[in-house]
């Protein structure tokens, strides 16, 4: 019947955030001129005038669409179009390499099925897609060209810092423009970069909008994907709410590129059980620290976050307690300035990002008091991660010799959330343990793809971003 | 017959009333409506004593400012305010629980302050008169950051 023909396609891909519009750039590429691929997201195209103007990245309320009953744990992200790249800060760093083995190296967590070689050249691919800026001296994560565009300029402490740990401090790489691209201007450390007031970081909307105006793709906004249809070891169909009714879509290959909470959510409401399937949701532990200088002025880099410092993260250290990862705010309004004469400056403000051993504790469920929503349940971080930020305090005073410090001052509690999901449909060479392989193909049903953070196996200091998106690619080239 | 009051209970009790009317006047006109200007305009002129600033641009300055405080924000303010006299006194601030919550007002004030007005403008000169421009929003004035160097 006719109108069933028109719901067919070859693909469907499910969310428009950096997972499915990083794949779809790389599917386009080899996809045939008739190709028929529908994409399905659940918000509105939310533009950024409207986000300035209504101070706001989503006309959808991202904590509705889910229950979370833990009050001292948060799990921020935004629906609608262009997900995640809406209000993330554009910080890309790679993983390290040892990142992907830290069962082999330290014998805690997991190994990824995936090494850095496997997937360098898409992280450069992804880097170029972003116009990411970046350092030269990146010895720490092995580069086979160099960063797109240059580095951004560090600040006063920041250069003492660098100057002290030449090969471990250094411009944090990000996506917020140290040049200007066709469609974005330079970054001038406006420091609201969730919403940047002038168009400077990567977003799907300014660098990969035209995606989804290519003649193969049919972008069906407001549609909320609520499960596929299985038969057999197959997709079949997808069925979505589009204007208070329930539709159908058939198709040959499916793509999950929702995020870490919604991805397993699908999958349980299709009824594909799985013992790891919403297990292991995680993120990033960080804390702010202020250190009150003498002497030295701050603020003058180019961009929001200016150093990157690496002297926690990798080494012997994480047999025993979780990495870190330093990041050096350049935000006056952020960083706060000083009332005592002549000292206005003299303060720097770092996050400390630590990374956390993935426990099943932690999970996504279908919610029992309402199951058209997910639940996240979440008990607690590692003690691996503990004990590190146990340490923090005799480390810092250690590593910040370099700086003439007045005063360290370490948040209390650490951070609500980092706006990092990850987890929860990890990726690995046993289907008996992983709900996905290293292609991000479901082990059962080989004609979905689940992408995005979900697959991590273990969840590094580093920015998730630049990888999952480095990974979609890799999932398209691997099909 | 009823017992005498001595000359220093009476004292105490006249200092405790006292008080106590003050703290409920406060509250009735300031903390219950969360008007934080004159708390703001305090703090400044207490922290930046060193400045040459105008008061009626302190004033305008503080009216903004104000008015972009959550619900939150400004009861933390007023209750600041109720304080302050005891502040010049004694840290008042650390001896109650929520100091850190007094003091990191203090600080998005005197923050909120130097970066609305054109002291880093005009070279931080403290022999200038400083002049409270617009308030700092760097979503609606984008590249405003003073000390970026892009």
């Amino acid at each position: 019947m006719p109108g069933q023909m028109e719901k067919d396609f070859d693909l469907i891909v499910v969310g428009t955030g950096f997972a499915s519009s990083f794949f779809l750039f790389s599917y386009l590429q080899r996809a045939k001129a008739a190709e028929r691929i529908l994409v399905l997201e659940r918000g509105k195209r939310d533009s950024l005038d409207w986000q300035l103007e209504n101070r706001a990245s989503s006309s959808l309320q991202y904590n509705s669409l889910f229950i979370n009953r833990n009050v001292n744990k948060g799990w921020y992200f935004s629906p609608g179009y262009g997900g995640g790249s809406k209000i993330w800060w554009g910080c890309t760093p790679r993983n390290m390499p040892n990142d992907f083995r830290l069962k082999s190296i330290y014998g805690v967590g997991k190994d990824w099925p995936v090494s850095y070689d496997d997937i360098e050249e898409y992280y450069y691919k992804a880097e170029e897609i972003m116009a990411v800026s970046g350092p030269d001296n990146t010895a720490l994560f092995p580069r086979s060209r160099p960063y797109p565009q240059p580095p951004h300029i560090l600040s006063d402490p920041d250069k003492i810092l660098q100057k002290a740990y030449p090969d471990r401090y250094f411009p944090q790489p990000c996506a917020r423009a140290r040049e200007g691209t066709r469609n974005r201007n330079i970054c001038c450390a406006a420091g609201v970069c969730d919403i940047c007031p002038v168009d400077a970081k990567f977003t799907v909307l300014n660098e990969l909008d035209y995606i989804y105006n290519d003649p193969r793709i049919t972008l069906s906004l407001e549609s909320e994907v609520k499960n596929l249809n299985i038969n057999g070891d197959s997709a079949v169909s997808v069925e979505y709410v589009k204007n208070g009714a329930r539709e159908k879509a058939r198709g040959d290959l499916f793509v999950l590129g929702a995020n870490s909470i919604f991805n397993p959510f699908i999958l349980l409401k299709s009824g594909l059980d799985h013992p790891m399937l919403g297990k292991n949701l995680n993120e990033q532990i960080s804390k702010y620290v202020r250190v009150e200088l003498n002497g030295v002025d701050n603020l003058q880099g180019s961009t929001s976050i200016t150093g990157h410092g690496y002297m926690l993260y990798d080494g012997a250290h994480r047999s025993e307690h979780a990495a870190c990862l330093v990041e050096s705010y350049n935000v006056p309004h952020l960083n706060g300035l000083r009332a005592e004469k002549g000292k206005w400056r003299q303060r720097v403000f770092f996050k400390i990002i630590f990374e956390d051993i993935p426990s099943p504790r932690n999970y996504v469920k279908i919610s029992d008091e309402n199951p058209e929503l997910p639940e996240t349940v979440y008990v607690d971080f590692s003690d691996y991660t503990r004990r590190s930020i146990e340490k923090l305090p005799e480390r810092l005073d250690e590593l910040l010799k370099p700086l003439p410090v007045e005063d360290i001052i370490i948040s209390e509690k650490v951070n609500f959330t980092d706006g990092h999901i990850m987890g929860t449909t990890v990726m690995g060479k046993d289907p008996e343990t992983s709900v996905v392989d290293k292609y991000l193909k479901h082990h059962k049903i080989r004609n979905l793809l689940v992408l995005g953070s979900g697959s991590f196996p273990t969840c590094a200091p580093a920015n998730p971003a630049l990888t999952l998106s480095a990974l979609a690619l890799w999932a398209a080239d691997h099909l | 017959m009823a017992e005498k009051i001595s000359r220093r209970k009476f004292v105490i009790i006249t200092l405790f009333s006292g008080v106590s009317l003050y703290a409920a006047g406060w509250w009735a006109f300031k903390v219950r409506k969360g008007d934080a200007t004159d708390i703001i305009i305090s703090i400044i002129r207490k922290k930046l004593g060193y400045m040459k600033i105008d008061k009626s641009q302190l004033k305008k300055f503080a009216d903004d400012f104000q008015k972009t405080l959550s619900a939150k924000q400004r009861l933390i303010g007023s209750w600041s305010g109720m304080l302050r006299p005891l502040y010049s006194v004694i840290d008042i601030y650390k001896i109650t629980p929520f100091s850190d919550k007094f003091k990191n007002f203090e600080e998005y004030a005197v923050t909120m302050f130097l970066l609305s007005c054109d002291f880093f403008r005009n070279g931080a000169d403290l022999n200038r008169q400083v002049k409270y421009t617009t308030l700092y929003d760097p979503s609606e004035m984008g590249c405003e950051n003073p000390f970026a160097n892009y």
